[in-house]
């Protein structure tokens, strides 16, 4: 096994928590962090939904819900969802690898410090006198120029998406090269686990999309200093090429390594192996290439770009898709399935992710997007990825990895009411939203006439958008309390599969003080049936 | 399957589609084929650097020296967030996060030198 030197550690000083280079305290800080990005973003969504359950301007102006809703879409992409991701692969890769640390350490740590930097950059556009940026969190040209959105706010915005994107590509750089450099004897590609995989295809699109943003940010900012770059003929589109090769990835970096989580308490809760591992595994590669050749169908309505091709890689993304799902449904087809609260939000990620998927194939049709482009539609189709992958997929990981985390466990029942209150929730604030869509609500308005009949399905949504809420005060209650006083879990408590089940709970600095043999990719249930037989 | 070969398949397979692109389809303007070939470009070297160089195998075991804490790191990380706010606040930050990055950068030096001292010793 791979061993870190020993060196004396201080514990519980300041420097300890803003400059340790342990994978594992990087990890949270990025996740927490991501975390407090993800209530504070929700708070303005709350605001919104609360303007929106009637007709007429109740709460906020028209320029300040612009305001809103540009910074909740780039907090839950740009500051939650990203290094989140990212930051559950900080914690668990090094440990289901058998590693001892990360590769280049430093990198991830100064990528932590950039993306909280960057975050409150972006959020401090609010301080500004002419407040924070109001283009929406794709920044489209020539919304986002001089002229159109003067103001120290829209700089700031280009700014914070820059660092903190920059931060995020560097975690995924050590990550990658933790991966290729330090797996444990006997830990083959093949060997490794599902969630590890999925962190690579994640960090494929990292390192070949992001690099696009960061150029795309430096190009804008030039360009609102007086530069003409985009106010050239074609500049707006190209202004879309740049802004979308990175943004679609993204779409898919912020849920793909919450796949294999979902994946691995699937397995796990169905007491089986995961079922075709080694295909999932290609569709994971495959899924994350189609997803870097699909940006072009966020541009059909502007034709410049091939809507047949788009839509042939956009449709194509159904294979691997189905074949995860296949995967999923196979995996739990003849298992001992218990219905922990993990295996609860694994379940809803599934339902819900469905349901995101599924209107991502008819949006993926140009005739079908024309008609419901910049719609209520869209909002609904991406909330449902996004939601049901990401936030769904995230708390599925939460309530699985705390145990190992923190050495206690998390309430089960606090974590049911969690659990439905979630799903109710995220079926209550966005189905409506597909019926007002194809009702012909657009998207991005802080208003709508009365005479149009939209108030009670809006009205649904809102209340949809607050049952989330207290879905997530349950949660910080279940939090707290099981950290003041939650029951022991011990190393194992849901008999897992794979290497970080090994370790202590919570892991000590260098990880492991042993390693069982790695023969496939669930070494602890290797051990459990050879132990039985 | 080695990594070299994972990271190069996935360029190579996205040259593929791009390819179907080109040969098939009217892309309307060079944008789409010069993101698949800057993809392509880009696994196909890192894989082909990765197999010349040998980086593409799991590290022997063994001890190596691992630091627990690097406050330059974080110095330097800050520092950065401030030279790029500066951009937008004024030359007055900027030279001041522009002395806060030299000192981070040299406190990463003397931390690098001395995590190498500590290996030697360590061998």
């Amino acid at each position: 096994m791979t061993m870190a030197v020993a060196v004396p550690r201080r514990r519980g000083t300041v420097l300890d928590y803003v400059a340790s280079t342990d994978h594992k305290r990087i990890g949270l800080a990025t996740l927490g962090t991501a975390l407090t990005f993800f209530f504070l973003a929700g708070a303005l969504a709350l605001l919104m939904r609360t303007e929106l359950a009637h007709s007429g301007m109740q709460i906020v102006s028209k320029g300040a819900y612009n305001e809103l809703f540009t910074v909740h879409g780039s907090t839950m992409f740009f500051l939650f969802a990203a290094p989140a991701a990212l930051g559950v692969g900080l914690y668990f890769v090094p440990l289901q690898v058998g590693a001892a640390d990360l590769v280049w350490p430093r990198l991830p740590l100064l990528g932590y410090w950039l993306f909280l930097g960057g975050g409150v950059v972006l959020w401090s556009g609010f301080l500004t006198e002419q407040g924070a940026a109001d283009f929406g969190w794709f920044a489209f040209y020539p919304l986002s120029d001089s002229v159109n959105a003067p103001g120290t706010g829209a700089d700031f915005w280009v700014l914070g998406v820059g660092l903190s994107q920059l931060g995020v590509l560097l975690m995924g750089i050590s990550l990658l090269a933790t991966i290729i450099r330090r797996r444990a004897p006997g830990m083959t590609l093949l060997r490794m686990p599902l969630f590890t995989w999925s962190e690579v295809a994640t960090i494929f699109m990292v390192v070949t999309s992001f690099p696009v943003v960061l150029v795309a940010m430096v190009l804008l900012y030039v360009d609102r200093q007086g530069v003409h770059i985009f106010s050239e003929p074609g500049g707006a589109i190209t202004w879309q090429h740049l802004f979308w090769f990175y943004a679609h990835p993204l779409v898919y970096v912020v849920f793909f390594p919450l796949v294999g989580a979902v994946g691995e308490v699937i397995a796990t809760f169905s007491r089986r192996r995961f079922f075709g591992y080694s295909v999932t595994v290609l569709s994971l590669l495959a899924f994350a290439a189609l997803s870097t050749s699909v940006w072009g169908h966020h541009m059909f309505t502007t034709q410049a770009v091939s809507n047949r091709f788009f839509s042939l890689t956009s449709t194509a993304i159904a294979v691997p898709a189905g074949i995860e799902y296949f995967a999923f449904i196979a995996t739990m087809w003849g298992g001992r399935i218990r219905l922990g609260v993990p295996m609860l939000f694994a379940l809803g990620f599934v339902l819900l992710f469905l349901i995101g998927g599924l209107s991502g194939i008819f949006v993926a049709s140009p005739p079908l997007d024309y008609h419901v482009h910049d719609s209520y539609v869209v909002v609904a189709h991406f909330h449902y990825t996004l939601f049901g992958g990401t936030v769904f997929g995230l708390f599925t990981a939460i309530y699985y990895w705390f145990p190992k985390v923190t050495g206690r466990l998390l309430g089960e029942t606090l974590g049911r009411w969690h659990a439905g209150l979630m799903f109710a929730g995220g079926l209550l604030t966005f189905i409506p939203m597909f019926f007002l869509g194809e009702e012909g609500m657009p998207r991005q308005v802080a208003d709508y006439a009365p005479f149009h009949h939209w108030d009670t399905l809006n009205l649904l949504a809102t209340i949809g958008a607050w049952t989330i809420f207290a879905s997530l005060a349950v949660f910080l209650v279940n939090l707290f309390r099981s950290l003041l006083g939650g029951e022991p879990a011990g190393r194992d408590p849901w008999e897992g599969q794979t290497l970080e089940w090994v370790a202590d709970s919570p892991p000590p600095r260098h990880n492991f003080d042993a390693l069982p043999r790695v023969r496939s990719y669930a070494p602890l249930l290797d051990l459990r049936q050879r132990e039985r037989a | 399957m080695s990594p070299p070969w994972v990271i190069a398949g996935w360029g190579a397979f996205m040259a593929i589609v791009g390819l179907v692109g080109v040969l098939f389809f009217d892309l309307k303007g060079p944008e789409t084929p010069a993101f698949f070939g800057g993809v392509t470009g880009v696994m196909v070297v890192l894989g082909l650097l990765l197999r010349l160089l040998r980086l593409g195998v799991s590290a022997p075991d063994g001890p190596r020296p691992s630091p627990d804490l690097s406050p330059a790191t974080a110095w330097l990380g800050v520092s950065l967030v401030l030279l790029a706010t500066g951009a937008e606040l004024g030359l007055w930050l900027v030279y001041i996060a522009g002395g806060m990055t030299t000192v981070g950068v040299g406190g990463l030096v003397r931390e690098l030198r001395a995590e190498r001292r500590a290996a030697e010793e360590e061998a």
